[in-house]
């Protein structure tokens, strides 16, 4: 595109600018000077702006000294005497809460659930790893007459554990006993189911389990929802923490 | 330089399509290498912003994880797209409001390759790792000098055009292109001195680098926009600036407080008080300059809501200045201490300025090239249909993402953070769906400057319409209207002949 004024000097310039240049042709020309009043409710506004600013500059304008604003940087978690309320991960929470119930079991079953001559082991053991309700019952009743574990006979006399056992302490037993020595479940038994298998074992009326009634009534899982070992739970409660659901954290399972 | 006639004269038009020639070349120029590195960013953008949701994708590949694309994509946003886009729109609109052809196109069309050199190294560096890691600063250190002397090669031609300019009459706009043209190397070397150079305390440094971006938002990108917006109004509208004496006062408003601002981003850190505090008050303080200047362009529009429809360059404009208010109203949500305490470690910031880059001054800077490009290359856009594409998928785009991120994200970020006893990842997961939106929301403005970027190439390949008709965003012309009967440049002429 060659500059039409220096190429043919001769040509009108009107016509040469209004057919190559039409934008710039047909441009407004600028008016500058508007004095149309502006709106009250504009000013008031920046008014508004101008109070809210103010008020977070306060009193710190000239005060050259002071590094943190107050109240800005926390020395700790409200309330949280540290890290003993911060959520855990069901498995964690539950095997220390069994950890420190399993003490009354070791002196038989052995620290690593070993068992020895007398007292079968829990190690290995189907009677812990397979359906819950059954060693939830004989923890909470105890046990009499012959057993055979892990191809074994014992003929031991375990006394009931369950008086002044809670929920928390069944599941955490249960939970501990099924996820160490070895064993290994999928899912952790909650509280509820715990307190499924209490009431149920109160139904019972009493008395020493033995190997036909489970094998006959109680040959399965107690009832309700397992949980995720991977939920975020608190460790006082070990009932899930609400924000947990995160969106790639599944939800308790099953 | 006013006069009571909306028609032009022959002497303006010839002067205007001298002046539009003069700076072809150098407009276009940093126009299309501009929009090239929009789609750069862009692309970057979303590599970055899936690696929040999917950590896995592209793979092992170290040049796009997280930490380098991030990077990338928000400096190639600044110094590609942002700074680019303003120097043509500088150079372009004080010549014309100086009246003056330019005599040194050659000039700025060396700087603005430099400039392009450097930006590209600059990329290239975050990407092979080479990242100094200070937000907007992550050039390789050797790239800045070498931006501000090319900075220096073009805004020099923008001060001597305003010094040569005919008439006495200085209008708004050229206040606010002197305003942003000498502010920037100021707070451009400022920072990069006290981060780069001198041995400063890190954490003033940190702060320093809060200051220098926001100071590049509110006296570069915000200066230009408003000299665009304040010009293609009065232009478009043929009506006088609805009040000329608060837009000057807005000007000196804006010069007074924006340099305060910026340092609230390390608020808690232990810096003095009143550095933390001064900094959110003032970046509250300037929402009132940005706020009045926004009403008043926009009450120069009002009553003409059909040019808004129609004008490609008004309605980009008029989406951008409500893009400043948002920016404005955001800003003082965002800085007072009082939210800060949920969202200064949060998605807000990003928001923040996504709306500040893309939504107010990107938008402004389409309507400003929309304007242009016709005058500079004689030749008229060619699709109404990707003209529109470009400002719908741009407008949802950047609406949903400083949704998702500023409103929605961060305060649910920031109030998980805040929730002490949950680890920091539940904080994370939370926004796990508004990350995903923002992804979403950058393919939409993606396929938008896509075709923005086709389409301004082939602006500068002249392959525009010949037509004494503007390409209007809706089609009913008639015989009747204000640009008389549609037709072909090569007809008339032959017509004429």
């Amino acid at each position: 595109m060659s500059d039409p004024s220096t190429s043919r000097p001769d040509l009108d310039d009107n016509t040469n600018v209004i057919t190559d240049a039409t934008a710039a042709e047909r441009e407004n020309h600028m008016f500058t000077e508007g004095a149309e009043p502006i709106s009250l409710w504009v000013i008031l506004g920046g008014a508004l702006i101008v109070l809210i600013a103010g008020g977070v500059i306060g009193d710190s304008f000239f005060d050259f000294k002071n590094l943190v604003r107050k109240d800005y940087v926390r020395t700790s978690a409200p309330g949280a005497a540290g890290a003993a309320t911060l959520p855990k991960p069901a498995l964690d929470a539950y095997l220390k809460v069994g950890a420190k119930a399993y003490t009354a079991c070791a002196g038989c079953h052995q620290p690593g659930g070993e068992g020895n001559a007398a007292y079968p082991p829990l190690a290995n053991s189907e009677w812990v790893t397979g359906p819950s309700l059954r060693p939830a019952l004989i923890i909470l009743n105890g046990l009499h007459e012959p057993i055979t574990v892990a191809g074994k006979s014992y003929n031991g006399n375990m006394p009931s554990m369950g008086s002044g056992m809670d929920a928390k302490q069944l599941a955490g037993v249960l939970n501990y006993i099924r996820n160490s020595f070895g064993n290994k479940s999928d899912t952790l038994i909650s509280l509820e189911m715990a307190q499924n298998a209490i009431d149920l074992s109160k139904e019972r009326n009493g008395g020493q389990m033995t190997v036909k009634e489970l094998d006959a009534k109680y040959k399965n899982d107690i009832e309700g929802t397992a949980l995720d070992p991977n939920t975020m739970v608190d460790p006082k409660t070990l009932l899930p923490v609400a924000a947990a659901a995160a969106p790639e954290a599944p939800a308790a399972a099953e | 330089m006013p006069t009571l006639s909306h028609d032009s004269t022959t002497e303006d038009t010839q002067l205007r399509s001298e002046i539009d020639r003069s700076l072809r070349h150098p407009v276009m120029f940093f126009f299309t290498s501009g929009a090239a590195w929009l789609a750069v960013s862009l692309v970057l953008g979303i590599i970055a912003s899936a690696k929040t949701h999917s950590p896995g994708f592209l793979g092992e590949c170290s040049w796009f994880q997280y930490g380098r694309s991030f990077p990338a994509h928000i400096n190639a946003l600044v110094y590609g797209w942002g700074a680019q886009a303003a120097f043509g729109v500088m150079i372009w609109l004080m010549a014309r409001l100086s009246r003056q052809p330019s005599r040194n196109a050659g000039t700025l069309l060396v700087a603005g390759h430099i400039w392009n050199l450097a930006v590209t190294l600059g990329v290239v560096g975050i990407l092979l790792g080479h990242g100094s890691g200070k937000h907007w600063m992550e050039f390789p250190t050797f790239v800045w000098p070498v931006l501000l002397a090319a900075y220096a090669c073009i805004a020099i031609w923008v001060m001597i055009s305003f010094r040569v300019r005919r008439g006495d009459h200085i209008y708004i706009s050229q206040w606010y292109l002197l305003g942003a043209t000498l502010w920037f190397p100021w707070i451009y070397l400022t920072a990069n001195l006290y981060v780069n150079v001198f041995d400063v305390h890190p954490l003033m440094a940190a702060a320093v680098n809060g200051w220098f971006r926001q100071a590049m938002v509110f006296l570069f990108f915000t200066p230009v926009a408003i000299a665009s917006a304040y010009y293609i109004t009065a232009k478009i509208t043929a009506r006088a600036i609805y009040n000329y004496a608060y837009s000057v006062g807005g000007f000196w408003a804006l010069a007074i407080i924006a340099p305060w601002a910026g340092m609230h981003v390390v608020m808690g850190a232990p810096i003095p008080m009143f550095l933390q505090n001064t900094g959110a008050a003032a970046t509250m303080l300037a929402a009132v300059p940005l706020l009045f200047a926004g009403v008043n362009i926009l009450k120069t529009t009002s009553g003409h809501a059909d040019l808004a429809a129609h004008s490609p360059s008004l309605r980009f404009t008029v989406a951008g200045v409500f893009g400043m208010i948002a920016l404005a109203i955001l800003g003082v949500i965002l800085a007072h201490p009082a939210a800060a305490r949920y969202t200064q470690f949060s998605l807000a910031g990003y928001g923040y300025e996504v709306l500040a880059l893309y939504g107010f001054f990107s938008m402004c800077m389409f309507g400003a090239i929309y304007f242009i490009v016709p005058r500079v290359t004689r030749r008229e856009w060619l699709s109404r249909r990707l003209i529109r594409t470009h400002f719908w998928f741009s407008v949802y785009g950047v609406l949903l993402i400083v949704l998702f991120c500023t409103l929605l994200g961060a305060f649910q970020q920031g109030a998980a953070q805040e929730n002490h006893v949950q680890p920091w990842k539940q904080a994370v997961n939370s926004t796990y769906p508004f990350a995903v939106g923002t992804t979403l929301a950058w393919c939409a403005i993606l396929y938008a400057n896509i075709f923005f970027f086709l389409h301004l190439t082939l602006m500068w390949l002249r392959l525009g319409r010949r037509s004494s008709h503007p390409t209007l965003l809706r089609r009913d012309h008639s015989a009747l209207g204000p640009h008389g009967p549609e037709g072909d440049v090569d007809e008339l002429e032959s017509a004429g002949a």
